[in-house]
């Protein structure tokens, strides 16, 4: 099949795109799924955004804001 | 070639990375409030950074020309890249890594696992492993890029590696460290259409899929005496069970970097750059279609330029590049491909190095300033601005030990380099990072024996059991007269597989005979799990 005589090849070949499919039905099934954070999960982000921003700042020289 | 037009391309691909990196940074500083309330990051563009990042020179020059010598059976990394890279990785481990990581407020790998286990000593321990080893990677990535243009450019590889790496500095001072993930998205975007292109132009020539495998699997009688005897028998076929090349093959390169990729410090900070685990589950579509088009593409192409070769020229890959398997990608593309693909594909190649290359740099860099320096330093003192030059400092002497590295290691090196960082980062850290994630009872002690036995155990193995390593160490031959204790095939098993196992077990049952020490940080940890 596919011109490779080997099936534990051609196995590796097909779970390729089979693992690529599997990621598109997961990925849809999903797409609206799991999106809503409570309050105080936005002010921990919050929090974890400036850090991260400080630290990016840092490493490129300038002063936090 | 053309050098104007190369010129031009390069200056305008390097201007639009610049803009979008600059604009990409502004944009969040000024908007940080809308960001996070509106969580409008788009999930194509987590994805593609992540990918960007993971995918580099090193997997499609290294591994592609590795695919050119073992054939098909690389596939399995190609498999093990979407299932267990991206599925198992955003799935399993991105969501609770995303919340575990807020409620921590942890914005490192050993950072994430210090915090965790409330260890200061983890988290340090992480940093000096990482600082240590990660070089041995950047240099596979550096090596990957400076073949590229070696082939593509003819020019030498040394004056390849110090171009690439002027470019590289240049491109991680001006901005690069801010790991802007639209520049990533940019780049991702190329490798994408590149890649495709490549494939399609692959299979159009060689008379379609059917045709080209076989002409492929037809080619077994011209396997190199040298590949036979390790236990190769067609480029569509599986190595013979137990040989050297089955565990070079599964053990180091399929296990190592497949598995590998779960404890790699440079990608799990994606998951904690990520709104909600909305986007990671919408991002799971663009990453695997994405890994599928850049590993697959570069392994199938890989093992088919053999086919091309000996239509062309009468000699199989390996033989058309004096034996450099790391020459072999930029050779066939070279040779194969349009000169205005090969200018596409050198900027295909420039952004798959320099996404990595950035993220491996801020990796290092906080690796050794915020994890080992900056955890000396109690509060935010004035010793603070001494964190920045020390990460600073990191980078800097990172970078020389990567260029003495690319010069040094040789040929044929980028594959085995990639999988030792890959591999080593699995053993150590894989099992105390899972646990983790999912087990309440793991304790601080299991889980520093746990590392602790899997990085010993790795060292060991380098040092007395797997030839490769063994063999240039020298230690073993000192102390007991042979390259490897062990004998052989069993030489070319990869210290992974001795030493995660080790690394479950110590973690489990360490954790299982000690008392769990703050159950109540634990708590925290898993609040909103």
């Amino acid at each position: 099949m596919l011109g490779i005589p080997d099936p534990w090849v051609l196995a590796a070949y097909l779970f390729v795109p089979t693992g690529a499919l599997l990621c598109i039905g997961y990925g849809i099934m999903k797409w609206n799924k799991e999106g809503s954070v409570t309050e105080e999960e936005v002010l921990e982000e919050k929090t974890w955004l400036k850090e991260e921003i400080e630290i990016d700042e840092e490493l490129s020289g300038e002063e936090p804001q | 070639m053309n050098l104007f037009l190369l010129t031009v391309v390069v200056i305008i691909y390097l201007a639009v990375v610049s803009y979008l990196g600059y604009q990409g940074y502004k944009n969040t500083k000024s908007s940080l409030d809308y960001n996070v309330a509106g969580r409008n990051i788009h999930p194509y563009i987590m994805a593609m950074s992540y990918g960007a990042t993971f995918i580099s020179t090193s997997a499609i020059v290294g591994f592609g020309g590795t695919a050119a010598q073992f054939g098909f059976s690389l596939l399995w990394l190609t498999a093990c890249n979407i299932w267990i890279g991206i599925f198992v990785a955003f799935v399993f481990f991105g969501k609770r890594t995303r919340r575990m990581g807020l409620n921590l407020d942890a914005h490192t790998f050993p950072e994430f696992l210090g915090k965790r286990l409330g260890s200061v000593f983890v988290q340090r321990f992480m940093g000096i492993i990482i600082f240590l080893t990660m070089p041995l990677y950047i240099a596979a990535v550096l090596i990957g890029a400076s073949r590229i243009l070696e082939g593509l450019l003819r020019i030498d590889y040394n004056v390849a590696v110090v171009l690439f790496t002027i470019l590289v500095a240049a491109y991680v001072i001006f901005g690069g460290l801010k790991g802007v993930m639209y520049t990533d998205a940019l780049q991702g975007t190329l490798m994408f259409i590149g890649m495709v292109v490549l494939l399609i132009a692959v299979y159009f020539s060689l008379g379609g899929i059917t045709p080209a495998h076989s002409a492929l699997t037809n080619l077994a009688s011209q396997i190199p005496e040298g590949l036979r005897k390790i236990g190769m028998t067609g480029w569509t076929q599986s190595p013979v069970p137990g040989s050297p090349l089955f565990w070079i093959l599964y053990s180091s390169l399929v296990l190592g970097v497949g598995v590998g990729v779960l404890a790699q410090p440079q990608l799990i900070v994606r998951y904690m750059t990520v709104k909600s685990n909305q986007e990671i589950n919408r991002a799971v579509i663009i990453g695997g279609v994405f890994i599928m088009a850049m590993t697959g593409t570069a392994f199938v192409v890989g093992a088919l330029s053999n086919v091309y070769f000996v239509n062309s020229s009468g000699k199989i890959a390996l033989a058309m590049v004096g034996g450099n398997v790391d020459a072999v990608i930029p050779k066939f593309i070279a040779d194969f491909m349009p000169s205005w693909f090969g200018y596409l594909f050198m900027l295909v190649i420039l952004s798959a190095a320099m996404s990595t290359l950035s993220s491996q740099f801020h990796a290092l860099g906080t690796s050794i300033g915020r994890d080992v320096y900056g955890t000396t330093l109690k509060g935010k003192d004035k010793l603070k601005s001494w964190e920045i030059l020390v990460t600073k400092l990191g980078i800097v002497i990172g970078l020389i030990i990567t260029v003495y590295l690319a010069y040094h290691l040789g040929e044929s090196v980028i594959a085995r380099a990639t999988s030792i960082f890959f591999g080593l980062m699995a053993s150590c850290f894989l099992a105390p990072y899972a646990a983790s994630l999912y087990w309440k009872r793991l304790t601080r002690k299991g889980a520093i024996a746990g590392m602790m036995a899997g990085f010993l155990v790795s060292l060991f193995s380098f040092l007395f059991l797997h030839i490769s390593e063994s063999k240039v160490f020298g230690l073993s031959k000192l102390l007991f007269g042979k390259d490897s204790l062990l004998s052989g095939s069993s030489v070319f098993i990869d210290p992974l597989v001795f030493a995660l196992p080790v690394s479950v077990v110590t973690t489990i049952l360490v954790s299982l005979l000690t008392k769990v020490e703050e159950p109540d940080h634990v708590e925290r940890c898993f609040k909103g799990i």
